[in-house]
C-alpha cells in the first residue's frame, strides 16, 4: 500500500525533474544564464496572482482535452481528435449563446449543454466508423480535427460572421449571461470547476465502478468481455462520446470565458497538449490534473522567454517541442528500460 | 496589540511607498506586440524598424518585443504581462488587437496604448496610421502602364477597409493610365499564408494575370514566387526590391520610427490627447519605394509627376467619377469622398474582380 503511493508520487515528480533538466539543457545551448531564465519562467507561471492565473487559465482546456484522451483510451483508442471536438463544440455552444442575445442566466447552462453536445457528436463520429465499418480512430479523430477547425473558419469568414467588425472575420461578442463567471479579477473561470470535478467523477468510474471494469475487460480480453455479455460496439461508440463531451465543453468555456467570441483560432495548442498529458499520466484523471497543470504552467510561463531573455518567438515553440518530444520518449521506453517504480 | 502592531507596520510600509513613488525622469518602457515574426520582411518588420528607431534617437527609452502574438485573448495577456513588467507604453501594432487594446486600457487607465488603425479610441487608446493609398494608386499607375494584358492581380488578407482601400486605390491608379485595367483579387484569410500566397501568385500567372500586387504581412513568398513566374510583383511594407530585381515595380513601405517617436514623446509630456493619428506621402511615414529595372523612365516621370501633385494637395486620387462594381455611383464626377466615406470602405470599384463581402 505504501509502496503504491510512493509509487504514484514518484511518477509525476521525476516527469518535474527530467522537464527542468530538459529547460535548463536549453537555455544553455542557446547561451542564456540557464538558473535565472528558469527562475524568471516560475515566476511567470506561478510567480503572482496574475501568472497563475494564467496558468489555470490555460490549465482548463488542457485538462478537457486530456481527459478526452483518457476515456477512449481505457478501451484501448488512441484518439487525437480533441483539437476537433474543441473546436466543434465551441461552435455548437456559441450557437446557443447567439441565438438568444436577451437570455437570463438560465443560458449557462443550456450553452454547456449544447457545446457538450457538439463535441460528443463529433467524438461519436469517430465512435460509429469504428464500430461499425472499422475505421481506425487515430486516423478519422486526426482528419475530423481539420474538418473541425475549417467547419469553425467557414461560419466565421462567412454566414457567422458580425458585420459590425466591418470585414473581420469573428461573431459577435457573448451576451453579458452567456459569458462563464470568474473568479474575482482573474482568468480562472468556472470551467476549471467543472473540469476538475468531472477529473474526479471519472476516476471514480474508471477505476472504481463496474463500467471502468467492463471497459478493462473489454480491452485486456476479448473473449472473457464476449463471455461476460459485454457489448464492444455499444462501449465503443459510448467512449467516444463521452471523450468527445469533455474535449467540446473544453472549447465552448473556452469561448466564452476567455474569448468572448467565437473566431478562427481558439485554440493554442490544447488537443495536442492533452493528448501528452493524457499519455503521462497513464490514462489516470488524477494524475492528469497535475500535469495539465504544469503544462499549463509551461504555455503560460513562454512569456518570460520574449520579456527577460529577449529571443524569438520560435524558442518558445521549440522549448515546448522539446519538452513534448521528452514526454513521447518516456512513454516509449521499452518496459525492461524503466525504473521499476514507473511502471504502470 | 498585535492588530495595532500590524497596522503601524501597514501604515510604515504605505508611507515609504508614497514618499518612494516620486515620478521619476521622462523615461518610458515601451512593448511592442507582433502578429507575425519580427524579421518577416513585411509589415511587422516595418513596426520593428520603429521600434529600433525608438531605441537609437529617443532618450531613456527601453522597449521589449512579443512576436507572433494571434489577434485573439492571448494578446489580453501579453499586454498585462508588459504592464505589470513596468511597461508604461503599448504598441499594439496588428489590426484584430484593438477589441483587446480597448479592454486591458479601460483596465489600466495609468497605461498609453497606441494601435495601429482600426477606427476606435478610447481615454488611453488611440491609433496610429498612415495612409498608404496615395502610395498605392501611384503603384497602379507604374502596373497599368507596365502590364501588357492590362490585368492586374492583388492578394489580399481579409476584407477588412484597410485593404479595400488599397485595392481601390490601386484600380484608381491603373485605370487611370489604362482605362480598361482590371484588378483580381484573391483573399487569403490570414496575415501569413505563404502556401496560399504562392497558389495565388501562380494562378494568376496561368490566367495572364502580368502584375501582382498584396497587402499581406510580407511580400516576400509573392516575390520568389513572381521572380520564378516572370511576371511583376508590387511590394509592400518594406523595400525587398533587391530580393526580386526582375518582378520588382515598386512597393509601397512604410516609415513609422518618426510618427512613434512623436507620440512616444507627446505621451512623455502628458500633452497626447488619443485620437486617429495618420501619416502620409507628404510627411514621410507612408514611401514609394525605388522604381525597378522594366519601369520604363517616361512612366517613372509620369508617376512622379503625379506624386509631387499629391504632395502639394493639387490632386485627391478619391475624386470621382467612382463607380462600385455594380454601377452604383460612389462619387460623381468632381466629387470628393468624404474622409469617414474612406474610412469605412465596405466596396470594390468598377474594374475590380472578386468580392467585398
Amino acid at each position: 500500500m505504501l509502496r503504491d503511493y510512493v509509487h504514484r508520487l514518484l511518477r509525476p515528480g521525476l516527469l518535474v525533474i527530467l522537464f527542468i533538466g530538459v529547460i535548463l539543457l536549453f537555455f544553455i545551448l542557446i547561451g542564456k544564464p540557464p538558473l535565472q531564465m528558469f527562475w524568471s519562467m516560475l515566476t511567470y507561471s506561478m510567480g503572482d496572482v496574475f501568472s497563475l492565473s494564467e496558468t489555470l487559465a490555460k490549465t482548463t482546456p488542457i485538462l478537457f482535452c486530456a481527459l478526452a484522451v483518457i476515456v477512449p483510451a481505457r478501451l484501448g483508442l488512441i484518439s487525437v481528435g480533441g483539437e476537433g471536438q474543441l473546436y466543434v463544440g465551441a461552435l455548437t455552444g456559441t450557437w446557443a449563446a447567439l441565438q438568444f442575445p436577451d437570455a437570463g442566466l438560465w443560458i449557462l447552462p443550456v450553452m454547456l449543454f449544447a457545446g457538450a453536445a457538439g463535441g460528443a457528436f463529433w467524438g461519436g463520429i469517430t465512435g460509429v466508423l469504428k464500430a461499425w465499418a472499422g475505421v481506425h480512430e487515430t486516423i478519422s479523430t486526426l482528419l475530423l480535427n481539420y474538418v473541425g477547425i475549417l467547419l469553425v473558419s467557414h461560419l466565421v469568414y462567412g454566414p457567422w460572421k458580425d458585420t459590425a467588425n466591418l470585414g473581420w472575420p469573428a461573431t459577435r461578442s457573448f451576451p453579458v449571461n452567456a459569458i462563464l463567471p470568474k473568479f474575482h479579477a482573474t482568468q480562472i473561470h468556472l470551467g476549471l470547476l467543472i473540469a476538475m470535478i468531472l477529473a474526479i467523477v471519472l476516476h471514480v468510474l474508471l477505476n472504481h465502478s463496474r463500467w471502468g471494469l467492463s471497459l478493462k475487460i473489454l480491452q485486456r480480453n476479448p473473449a472473457v468481455a464476449a463471455l461476460s455479455g459485454l457489448n464492444p460496439i455499444r462501449q465503443t461508440i459510448l467512449v467516444m462520446l463521452v471523450g468527445g463531451m469533455l474535449a467540446g465543453l473544453g472549447g465552448i468555456s473556452e469561448v466564452s470565458a476567455i474569448q468572448g467570441r467565437l473566431q478562427p483560432t481558439i485554440s493554442s495548442g490544447y488537443g495536442l497538449a492533452g493528448f501528452l498529458v493524457a499519455w503521462l499520466s497513464a490514462q489516470q484523471p488524477m494524475r492528469a490534473l497535475l500535469i495539465a497543470f504544469l503544462f499549463g504552467a509551461l504555455l503560460a510561463a513562454a512569456d518570460s522567454l520574449q520579456m527577460f531573455a529577449h529571443v524569438p518567438a520560435a524558442s518558445a515553440v521549440v522549448l515546448q517541442g522539446l519538452i513534448f518530444l521528452t514526454a513521447l520518449i518516456i512513454n516509449q521506453l521499452p518496459s525492461q528500460w524503466r525504473i521499476p517504480f514507473w511502471t504502470k | 496589540m498585535i492588530i495595532r502592531g500590524i497596522l503601524f507596520q501597514l501604515t510604515l510600509i504605505t508611507l515609504s511607498a508614497i514618499s518612494f513613488s516620486t515620478p521619476a525622469l521622462a523615461e518610458s518602457k515601451i512593448g511592442f506586440i507582433y502578429v507575425g515574426p519580427a524579421a518577416d520582411y513585411g509589415y511587422n518588420m516595418s513596426m520593428d524598424l520603429g521600434r529600433k528607431y525608438l531605441e537609437k534617437n529617443g532618450t531613456g527609452i527601453t522597449t521589449t518585443m512579443f512576436e507572433t502574438v494571434p489577434e485573439n485573448a492571448e494578446v489580453e495577456r501579453v499586454m498585462e504581462r508588459l504592464i505589470n513588467a513596468g511597461h508604461n507604453i503599448v504598441f499594439a501594432t496588428s489590426y484584430g488587437y484593438l477589441d483587446y487594446a480597448l479592454k486591458v486600457g479601460e483596465k489600466n487607465p495609468k497605461i498609453s496604448i497606441l494601435h495601429a488603425g482600426g477606427l476606435k479610441t478610447s481615454a488611453n487608446v488611440g491609433t496610429y496610421w498612415a495612409d498608404s493609398d496615395d502610395g498605392m494608386y501611384l503603384a497602379g499607375m507604374v502596373a497599368g502602364s507596365v502590364s501588357k494584358s492590362g490585368k492586374l492581380g492583388f492578394i489580399g488578407a481579409f476584407q477588412i477597409p484597410q485593404l479595400l482601400r488599397s485595392i481601390n486605390a490601386f484600380t484608381l491608379g491603373a485605370q487611370s493610365v489604362n482605362p480598361k485595367a482590371t484588378t483580381t483579387v484573391i483573399w487569403t484569410g490570414g496575415w501569413w499564408e505563404p502556401k496560399k500566397e504562392t497558389e495565388a501568385t501562380n494562378a494568376f500567372a496561368d490566367q495572364g494575370i502580368d502584375v501582382v500586387a498584396e497587402q499581406v504581412d510580407s511580400p516576400i513568398t509573392i516575390a520568389n514566387t513572381a521572380e520564378k513566374r516572370g511576371i511583376y510583383m508590387i511590394g509592400k511594407d518594406v523595400n525587398i526590391s533587391d530580393r526580386a530585381p526582375k518582378a520588382w515595380l515598386t512597393g509601397v513601405s512604410w516609415n513609422w520610427g518618426p510618427m512613434m517617436l512623436k507620440l512616444v514623446k507627446e505621451i512623455e509630456a502628458g500633452t497626447w490627447k488619443p485620437s486617429h493619428v495618420f501619416g502620409n506621402l507628404a510627411d514621410g511615414s507612408a514611401v514609394l519605394d525605388p522604381f525597378g529595372k522594366s519601369v520604363p523612365k517616361n512612366v517613372q516621370k509620369k508617376v512622379l509627376g503625379v506624386k509631387a501633385k499629391i504632395i502639394a494637395g493639387k490632386k485627391n486620387i478619391w475624386t470621382g467619377p467612382i463607380s462600385a462594381q455594380d454601377g452604383t455611383v460612389i462619387a460623381a464626377s468632381g466629387v470628393a469622398l468624404t474622409r469617414d466615406k474612406i474610412e469605412s470602405t465596405n466596396f470594390l470599384i468598377k474594374g475590380v474582380i472578386g468580392s467585398a463581402h
